[in-house]
């Protein structure tokens, strides 16, 4: 038996506060779709550890910053994503691709900045890094090297599987009022969906080892883990649906499989038989608040396939059904954990879960 | 039925949409009969369409789609869709008591639903349903194959895309752009225009977006 984290890493508000520091701008975190960015000035935004984000395609170069102007922390752009170039719109004050100032409008009547604090005024810039279709970003100044985080092995598999996402993408954001390491632990869980959906994804399993999974006693105690031992994939067969858009893309594979993709600290990437893809991402907002992202594409068409919109759609709304059987397990779960409560006890199949507890800790006492 | 009145109807589909203008058929004023080909699901539909009409003359018939929105209408085009590559024409029918002003352009294979409201100079697209008192107001344009949901409206001038779904209740203001593929099925006013692919539902508590790469620049 493995002894869970205290029920206190779960509300409280410092714990929270070095999540987002030790974490979340320590490690490299999903940001969002590469062909979302395929425009010069396409840009994203986002909120990371807790600091405004904005991912700014320059020509074809990806770079990040703090999406703050570095006058008066206006934001610099808003909205998901967007295609603008990298102004603030409070002032009109330009930056360029490394952050630097392009223009000021009205700067040698109003400002008379001296040519050295003009040029010490600059964004924040952040590492950006891409895996195949897949933008990470990571707000460190040493930043790790990505390799630490994720094997080189699951970076040739993710490379290869986002690449296959077809060029429109539809996206969720979910408020949820749990701890985001709540989440991460359910998807890692597999046990819990016989329980929690019984009519929505358990039909889609097919009998047997799938269904009824059985693990052997550990041999050895797990008790030491590394971070890149926390990403890892997975797939099992799966019942799929067959549709007439199935014909018209180029799927991932060619089975009928369910790929399940685990990367540490808050994203589940999974797809189903290749054709639809789906990353969920557990954004923490506070200890007991969480946004739900979802992020969901289909498989590149070799024509243009006029009802991918409705496909899209119908496709989110399933998974957000799935998803809502886990929020009413989850939030009941967060409302009763309180300070000094049990801890959990972990059996042999989620030995997973004792790993992530491992590197958490070490994470957290950095 | 109002025009091609010596034409038979065929009445292909399923759902709602199907019994309503099944029920209300015989008040309509029509002479001619109606073959009511009911289909089983909108999975094969387009499939489906083509059997049953099969033994039909073009000439002698005019077809009605009638499928709700699944799809975000979608099913209902490819049936419509079908019906015309079959070299069928489609009729365009309308409630006895829908007002419609006379200079209102009405597509192929609409509906105005009972008591609904189409006011001047408005532009119907193909294969749209207006719902039971609903208000398309003046100049309004709907796409094709648009729904409008029951008590809802569209204020004048405004402008949506094809493949909108404004759920019943939902107010669409005046002077408005809704983009392709949007839906609207929160009931109240909206009174700000929709970027394509925005989607307003009960089960996500914000705006869902589609995202394609290509943004207008702001």
């Amino acid at each position: 038996m493995y002894q869970g984290l205290p029920q206190s890493y779960y509300i409280d508000a410092g714990v929270f506060a070095s999540e987002q520091k030790n974490i979340f701008r320590k490690l490299w975190i999903f940001a969002g779709l590469r062909t979302l960015l395929g425009e010069s000035d396409g840009f994203l935004t986002r909120t990371i550890g807790g600091v405004p984000v904005v991912i700014q395609n320059f020509d074809g170069v990806l770079k990040a910053f703090r999406n703050q102007c570095a006058h008066r922390q206006a934001p610099l752009q808003i909205g998901d994503y967007g295609r603008r170039r990298l102004v603030c719109r409070y002032h009109g004050w330009v930056f360029n691709d490394s952050g630097g100032i392009h223009s000021i409008p009205g700067e040698h009547r109003l400002y008379h900045y001296s040519d050295i604090e003009r040029n010490e005024i600059c964004l924040d810039e952040f590492s950006v890094q891409c895996i195949g279709n897949l933008v990470f970003v990571n707000l460190d100044k040493n930043p790790i090297p990505i390799e630490k985080q994720f094997t080189s092995e699951l970076m040739e598999s993710l490379a290869e599987i986002s690449n296959c996402f077809g060029g429109q993408a539809i996206h969720a954001s979910i408020p949820s009022a749990y701890n985001w390491k709540l989440n991460f632990e359910n998807v890692l869980d597999y046990n819990h969906v016989p329980f929690v959906h019984p009519r929505t994804f358990r039909p889609l399993l097919h009998k047997g080892a799938a269904n009824e999974p059985s693990v052997p006693a550990d041999d050895l105690a797990v008790e030491y883990a590394e971070l890149h031992e926390l990403s890892f994939s997975g797939n099992m067969p799966l019942k799929i649906q067959p549709w007439p858009w199935h014909d018209l893309v180029k799927r991932y594979g060619d089975s009928d499989s369910y790929y399940n993709y685990f990367l540490y600290p808050n994203i589940n990437f999974i797809s189903v038989g290749g054709y639809i893809f789906l990353i969920q991402q557990f954004d923490p907002i506070a200890p007991d608040r969480t946004d739900v992202r979802f992020t969901l594409s289909a498989a590149k068409s070799s024509q243009r396939i006029g009802a991918m919109p409705a496909i899209l759609w119908g496709h989110l709304k399933g998974e957000k059904r799935v998803l809502d059987e886990d929020r009413v397990i989850l939030e009941e779960l967060q409302k009763n954990l309180h300070h000094g409560g049990p801890v959990a006890k972990h059996g042999a199949y989620e030995a997973q879960l004792r790993r992530v507890a491992l590197v958490y800790r070490k994470l957290m006492e950095k | 039925m109002r025009n091609e009145e010596n034409l038979r109807l065929a009445l292909i589909g399923f759902g709602q949409l199907f019994e309503e203008i099944s029920a209300c058929w015989r008040f309509m004023g029509n002479e001619q009969g109606m073959h009511q080909l009911r289909l089983l699901s909108a999975d094969s539909a387009a499939f489906d369409t083509a059997t049953l009409l099969a033994e039909m003359d073009p000439a002698e018939t005019l077809v009605f789609a009638a499928l709700d929105f699944q799809a975000m209408n979608h099913a209902r085009l490819d049936v419509y869709g079908k019906a015309r590559l079959m070299g069928f024409r489609a009729a365009r029918l309308r409630h006895p008591s829908a007002i419609v002003a006379e200079d209102a352009r009405i597509g192929e294979n609409c509906w105005i639903g009972a008591g609904a409201i189409v006011s001047h100079g408005a532009v119907i697209g193909k294969n749209t349903i207006i719902g039971d008192a609903a208000r398309i107001e003046a100049r309004v344009q709907l796409g094709s194959n648009c729904w409008i949901g029951a008590g809802a409206s569209v204020g004048a001038e405004s402008v949506l895309g094809q493949h909108c779904i404004i759920g019943r209740n939902v107010h669409f203001g005046s002077k408005l752009n809704m983009g392709r593929h949007c839906s609207i099925d929160v009931p109240g006013n909206y009174v700000e225009s929709l970027p394509d692919g925005t989607f307003i539902d009960p089960l996500f508590p914000s705006a869902v977006r589609i995202y394609d790469g290509r943004y207008q620049e702001s």
